[in-house]
């Protein structure tokens, strides 16, 4: 009887190692809200051209739909002939891959479209940035993509 | 990792297959396709494979245990199940009971802090899986696994880890002993596995943009496009989930394990008590087994007989995912099983009436599962019940004139015609020769799909 308690104490404690490792991990900051990533992208944006997107445009642009997903800010282009981007997607982590996919389908497809007559918009898509945070994966085009990025990072806390 | 991924299709499986028929005898091919098995859910969980790894290991240990102490089997049965359920409670059901707490007192100044936990892929179902072991092992059906690799292979056998069907241990307890690889077989799985392809890619993934982006205009939809995109996710997941199961059971097949079938044309059905015999038949046996069957089942009086078809439906309704809508989803169909246990299946309706009331049943119970909120899907069950924004508009007419093809394909595809017209082909040779094109194709033009398309969810993911 001895035994069978000492065997599930240790089962116990190794249940509590393998959560704390989980749980404790650096993580990004996981209650970040669309009003907070809208106040950065405003704080940023200033040579900047993009304009909110909606559901219908992100499947449309990156093949994804923003149901399948926690949190989802998206903001595109204000023209046609403008390259400039942002998407910012906090998913399950079993989605990361394929959001990750999207992102460089969508930079590449841009890059056909550009390519040979937009030299601008061509220097842009190739400087493009994407980058993940734990659960949180972001897309970059922009004129700065460095400035855009420090302030992902301060708003992820990472 | 997906099934329904070039990386899996071009990269993983063959590098799998090879590996597997490669290696010499039973114990190295467990121990192969264990390991691959753990690579598969590396790919898209590092960390929680810990998780996963923990679940098999203390299950393994509970297993022992029992086995070795006779006395204390029930003890130790009571433990395993407790720590299981507190892994998929904690992982899977946290943040949804924080919130609700929060919601609900909110006002009264109480707030449960939660952090924002990920799911871990797959643990409704290899949670489930464990369970099942651990009971019919206390249940003396077959005796202990005392080989850490086959156990650790039961569970996390990757054909079935994320999205399963929920195998039972007892159905595949000698094939992880003794198994036979034929190539009859092997080439049974494989069009399976391409059947199953095509489900997803072709049917489920294209019907699936039109579902989308008609639950997106929940708030100004006419009665027909709500009727359309009620209609038109009601094929996407079923092809979605009857797509993956599919591939599941020929991977198996594919690697010399037969697990039974997890669909069996559900939308024929004429009556709801029906559909889910036909839906998710191993969920559905699970339930039964482990949680009705317990509580009485049908051998106790008419108000304990309600009780457990009710209790078995909100927890069906939980399993499938931590929201209201979910929960509200799984009471409904405890009504509608309730009533035609006591009334409707009593009146012996016509089996053409049966079919078409089922059919709308099963509609607006989706329309309810695929909220976002429930107060979209009750802006969808308006828009279909009149109070949309007319009956007819320039949005159902797009859409009818765009996805009226693959929603015919679709409905054909529901029923058992392809299956009965593969039956007579495989009777001749030409007939097989014309077959073998038809599958060359159709898995051509999914590989296709998938390298031009970026749409390609999978919905029981999340479950």
């Amino acid at each position: 009887m001895k035994k069978v308690f000492a065997v599930e104490l240790f089962l116990i404690l190794l249940l509590v190692g393998v959560m704390t490792v989980l749980l404790y991990q650096k993580n990004a900051r996981p209650d970040v809200t669309e009003a907070d990533v809208k106040e950065m992208v405003t704080s940023v944006a200033v040579d900047t051209a993009i304009t909110p997107g909606g559901p219908l445009r992100l499947r449309r642009s990156f093949g994804l739909n923003s149901a399948d997903h926690d949190l989802v800010v998206y903001y595109m282009p204000t023209d046609s002939l403008n390259v400039d981007e942002f998407l910012l997607i906090r998913t399950d982590e079993g989605q990361i891959s394929d959001v990750l996919a999207a992102m460089e389908a969508r930079i590449e497809s841009q890059l056909n479209a550009f390519e040979n007559y937009g030299d601008h918009q061509t220097e842009l898509l190739k400087k493009a940035e994407i980058h993940q945070f734990g659960n949180y994966i972001c897309l970059i085009i922009a004129e700065h993509p460095e400035v855009w990025l420090d302030a992902v990072k301060t708003l992820l806390e990472v | 990792m997906i099934f329904s991924s070039l990386t899996f299709l071009l990269i993983f499986l063959p590098i799998t297959l090879l590996l597997y028929y490669l290696v010499p005898g039973i114990r190295l091919k467990n121990a192969a396709l264990l390991l691959c098995s753990l690579i598969f859910y590396a790919w898209g969980e590092p960390l929680y494979i810990l998780l996963m790894l923990y679940s098999i290991f203390m299950n393994y240990v509970c297993g022992l245990l029992m086995d070795k102490h006779k006395k204390m089997r029930r003890q130790v049965l009571i433990f395993g199940i407790i720590i299981n359920l507190f892994l998929l409670g904690f992982f899977k059901y946290a943040g949804f009971l924080s919130e609700s707490v929060s919601g609900l007192f909110g006002s009264f100044g109480v707030a449960v802090p939660a952090r924002n936990i990920a799911l871990p892929i797959g643990i409704s179902f290899y949670t489930f899986q464990a369970l099942s072991y651990l009971i019919d092992l206390y249940r003396g059906k077959f005796p202990v696994q005392k080989s850490f690799v086959r156990f650790a292979l039961y569970i996390t056998m990757f054909p079935q880890l994320i999205a399963g069907p929920i195998v039972r241990y007892e159905s595949i307890a000698k094939e992880l002993e003794k198994r036979t690889i034929s190539p009859a077989k092997f080439g049974q799985g494989a069009l399976l596995l391409i059947e199953g392809l095509a489900m997803k890619v072709l049917l489920a993934n294209q019907i699936g943009t039109m579902a989308d982006e008609l639950r997106a205009m929940s708030t100004s939809l006419s009665t027909v496009s709500a009727w359309l995109g009620a209609l038109a996710y009601f094929f996407q997941i079923y092809f979605d989930f009857a797509g993956y199961s599919t591939m599941a059971i020929g991977l198996g097949l594919m690697l010399g394990f037969t697990f039974t079938k997890n669909f069996d044309h559900p939308y024929m059905s004429t009556s709801v008590t029906e559909f889910w015999r036909r839906w998710h038949i191993s969920l559905g046996t699970w339930f039964r087994e482990y949680v009705y069957i317990p509580l009485g089942g049908n051998r106790v009086g008419t108000l304990k007989h309600i009780r457990n078809i009710l209790v078995v439906w909100i927890l069906t309704g939980l399993w499938h995912g931590a929201a209201w809508n979910f929960v509200l989803w799984g009471l409904y169909y405890g009504i509608l099983l309730l009533l035609e246990k006591f009334v409707l299946l009593r009146l012996r309706l016509p089996k053409v009436i049966g079919w078409i009331y089922t059919t709308i049943l099963v509609l607006v119970g989706w329309v309810i599962f695929s909220g976002e909120t429930l107060i979209q899907s009750m802006a969808i069950l308006s828009a279909m019940f009149g109070n949309g924004t007319g009956f007819f508009d320039k949005t159902a007419l797009y859409y009818l004139s765009t996805g009226g093809i693959i929603l015919f394909l679709c409905a054909i595809s529901s029923t058992p015609i392809l299956g009965k017209l593969r039956g007579k082909l495989l009777r001749t040779t030409a007939g097989r020769t014309l077959l073998t094109l038809v599958y060359v194709g159709l898995l051509a033009l999914a590989i296709m799909f998938l390298a031009v398309q970026n749409y390609n969810p999978f919905l029981y993911f999340r479950f």
